[in-house]
């Protein structure tokens, strides 16, 4: 229980443009994920 | 749902936010504005205070777009997750630019859980004998007192 309560989530978050590039972004927080989970299909 | 009264009244309201010059400060003199406020005043009386409710809850939800919208214009879309500004037709972040927004994706890993206080209940005593705070094992270390 104490090991749950001390775990969060982290993905990582890419913006890739048309020129090939790309910018990488570690995001934490479950509150976080979630808005960038929900950002990326809009972007 | 709004009866015909209803309607008009929002339509008064929606009209004045879209004028500019409909204000104080827009140009619009005290008695212009004791002029329109009556006006509203005589829409408003007919209707029942639901629906007055619905009309003024309406209007401000207008007037917020309208004030996202403004902000939006100046400052950008901040998709502060992502750690990203989409202005003008452009990705930056607060100090750089990336790249055009055009033909960008974004795009998200799947989620891991990870340890945020490295074994919590394994650790805690060794590092309290160690003089070190319980919860500091993100920190790069500490030297035993």
């Amino acid at each position: 229980m104490l090991a749950a309560l001390s775990q969060k989530s982290r993905v990582h978050a890419f913006v890739i443009f048309a020129d090939g590039t790309y910018y990488e972004r570690v995001v934490d927080g479950n509150a976080n994920v979630r808005l960038a989970q929900y950002y990326s299909p809009g972007l | 749902m709004l009866s015909d009264k209803g309607e008009e009244y929002l339509r008064a309201m929606l009209d004045d936010l879209a004028d500019p010059t409909r204000r104080l400060g827009g140009g619009e003199t005290r008695a212009e504005r004791k002029a329109r406020i009556a006006a509203h005043k005589q829409l408003r009386q007919g209707l029942s205070l639901q629906e007055q409710g619905e009309v003024l809850r309406a209007v401000a939800q207008h007037r917020d777009r309208l004030r996202q919208d403004r902000k939006a214009a100046r400052h950008g879309v901040r998709l502060r997750a992502l750690g990203i500004i989409v202005k003008d037709g452009e990705v930056r972040t607060p100090t750089r630019r990336l790249g055009d927004l055009a033909g960008a994706e974004a795009q998200v890993t799947d989620g891991a859980r990870v340890a945020r206080v490295g074994a919590a209940a394994a650790a805690t005593p060794s590092l309290a004998r160690r003089g070190c705070l319980p919860h500091s094992a993100r920190k790069a270390g500490c030297t035993p007192s």
